[in-house]
């Protein structure tokens, strides 16, 4: 009976033991696979780091966001990448493009990413993954002492200015405002409000930054969210994005960028 | 059993499988205008259902428009080598047809297996030389099918620009092989066929496409030097009014709508003057915020002044070809302002004006 019970005890200890390797390498995997700060390989984060140079695609014909400048486009688009090349201890190189050669320049790795006021665009997402917004551009309110923060809350005899053929005024006509004045651009819409001639104008952000000093400007009714633009398989490059975007609009860089340009930053 | 009841075959009905998509055609329609030189660069690529194609042509008839430039990817039509589905242009030339519209056609775009001549990513743009027959095959195939129904074809878009050559600079003389083995396919297959250069892209970048295009003018010229003069038959261009009004001189380091007039010089001193001339895409954008943008008011002024104008001071041009008519999905950024009905088919005030125009 004696070596009966002795090997009975081996085999238990070998079957402890077996469990706890078993326990072992499983934690380790899953540790691994949910807290290792490891993946494929990102060739694009590997060469910005290596050549100290981020490539950045943008379309300088888009005024506040990117415009011509001489050596370098200037801009909230341009200053932002520059931003972020000086927080990740790099140099930024700009690839001047059309917006037809945006995309392309981005899968054909000519560049790193894409900042140039893109939005999110739904059929692109399986090669390129699009970071949180900085900026809501979108449709505002524009009023002397207040502006409506939504559409619910517009008077029925309010009456409201709105660019001819604009996205305020498709969003005027979409929500059945009654009483709206159609100009022939958002400036003369937020004059029309100066003047006393309207109660609000609905214009985008970009236009009624030009009259932040003088005018109420509610948060957007209607969005237009810009994002950064990265190939998806850059997932190291992606997630480096986005800390720093996070970072800057936490430390205020990101507050500082747009208020150079719009001469105010918009609340979300 | 429940499997099998569905499977049994019963008399009924048969629906149609989404590939065959039965639209009724309308009655055959006759396009009524004061101007047959209004045409628009439709944009019916990506658009899928078969539904909407129609609808999307009908209002250009409805416009007053009597002619399209519609964009026909070889990469759609040959995905195999050899193996050719028309099924996508057979819809669109058939609508257009039924329309009472004129079709030019432009052909472009490169399939995956005629492109695999690198290891990194190309993009549809990318044709390595070695495949230059390939596409000539393409062209001449579509001359064959299409002849009668469809007689000008454009040979690729803007090859004045690196994003046409698939990142690499652009190259005159490449263009030029390429323009000579398609022609000379397409008048084989179809000797009635109309072959039209491809239309450069306005821009006043320096010559040798190290700034991502290359000088329109000068490169035209590079062209002609190559004797690309003898592979076209009719000449297509792009001129856009980039926020000026379209009476604005001409020079060239300044871009504007007149800048057809210089690309005609050129034709002229290179004795083409007696070739039709194509405007193939044209036209303001009225995004409030887009450096070469004008108001919606502008855009509309502009643009029918443009058709007044040219009536009498171009007896060379042919058409006059607004890009783009309707986008099958949106942009989302400033492109979308260069269309005349939304992709829900909303029209937006130019729509209307130039029909007025039109009547």
């Amino acid at each position: 009976m004696k070596p009966f019970k002795s090997m009975l005890a081996k085999r238990q200890t070998l079957i402890v033991a077996a469990s706890v390797v078993t326990a072992v390498v499983l934690g380790a995997v899953i540790w691994m696979v949910l807290f290792r700060d490891d993946g494929p390989p990102d060739p694009a984060w590997e060469k910005i780091q290596r050549e100290k140079q981020l490539v950045v695609a943008i379309d300088p014909s888009y005024p506040p966001f990117a415009q011509y400048g001489d050596p370098v486009p200037v801009g909230i688009d341009a200053d932002l990448a520059q931003a972020i090349a000086d927080e990740w201890g790099v140099e930024v190189h700009f690839s001047w493009q059309g917006y037809d050669g945006l995309y392309d320049s981005l899968l054909l790795r000519h560049v790193d990413i894409i900042i140039s006021a893109i939005r999110s665009d739904p059929l692109r997402t399986d090669l390129i993954y699009y970071t949180q917004p900085y900026l809501d551009a979108g449709q505002v309110f524009v009023g002397i002492e207040n502006a409506p923060q939504d559409f619910m809350a517009v008077e029925q005899d309010d009456v409201i200015a709105v660019e001819f053929a604009s996205d305020g005024a498709i969003a005027a006509q979409q929500h059945e405002l009654r009483q709206v004045i159609e100009t022939q651009s958002s400036a003369e819409a937020i004059q029309m409000v100066l003047d006393g001639n309207a109660d609000y104008a609905l214009v985008d952000r970009i236009s009624a930054g030009e009259f932040a000093n003088q005018v109420v400007i509610s948060g957007p009714v209607v969005s237009d969210l810009y994002s950064i633009a990265i190939r998806r398989e850059n997932w190291r490059l992606a997630r480096n994005v986005e800390e720093t975007l996070l970072k800057f609009k936490n430390n205020g860089t990101l507050d500082e960028i747009v208020t150079t340009w719009l001469g105010y930053f918009p609340e979300p | 059993m429940f499997v099998l009841v569905l499977s049994f075959p019963r008399p009924g009905p048969r629906i149609p499988r989404a590939k065959h998509q039965n639209v009724r055609l309308d009655p055959p329609q006759v396009v009524q205008t004061s101007d047959h030189r209004i045409c628009v660069h439709t944009r019916l690529t990506d658009e899928v259902e078969e539904s909407k194609i129609q609808q999307t042509l009908r209002l250009v008839r409805e416009m007053g428009a009597t002619t399209i430039v519609e964009f026909l990817p070889w990469s759609y039509v040959e995905q195999e080598e050899g193996e050719y589905h028309w099924l996508h242009p057979d819809r669109i030339i058939k609508h257009a047809e039924n329309q009472g519209l004129t079709v030019i056609a432009r052909l472009g775009f490169v399939p995956e297996w005629a492109r695999d001549d690198l290891d990194g990513p190309t993009s549809l743009n990318y044709l390595p030389e070695d495949q230059y027959p390939a596409f000539a095959r393409y062209v001449a195939a579509f001359a064959e099918r299409y002849a009668g129904r469809v007689s000008h074809i454009i040979i690729w878009n803007e090859p004045n620009l690196n994003f046409e050559w698939g990142g690499r600079p652009a190259d005159p003389q490449g263009y030029t092989r390429l323009l000579k083995l398609a022609y000379e396919a397409a008048h084989e297959a179809n000797p009635d066929v109309v072959i039209l250069n491809a239309a450069l892209a306005p821009t006043v970048a320096p010559p040798g496409g190290q700034e991502g295009g290359w000088n329109d003018l000068d490169y035209l010229r590079e062209m002609y030097e190559a004797g690309a003069g003898a592979y076209f038959d009719a000449v297509a261009v792009h001129t856009y009014g980039f926020g000026l009004p379209p009476q604005v001189e001409p020079a060239p380091d300044a871009l504007n709508f007149r800048r057809i007039e210089l690309m005609h010089d050129i034709m002229v001193e290179y004795g083409d003057e007696d070739k039709a001339v194509f405007l193939t895409e044209t036209g303001w954008n009225d995004h409030p915020r887009w450096a070469y943008g004008v108001s919606t008011a502008q855009r509309i002024a502009y643009t029918l002044e443009m058709y007044e104008f040219t009536r009498e001071a171009y007896p060379w041009l042919e058409t006059l070809c607004i890009w783009a008519f309707r986008y099958p999905a949106p942009t989302n950024s400033y492109p979308d302002y260069y269309t005349l009905i939304s992709p829900n088919f909303d029209l937006k005030p130019i729509y209307e004006a130039l029909q007025e125009y039109a009547r």
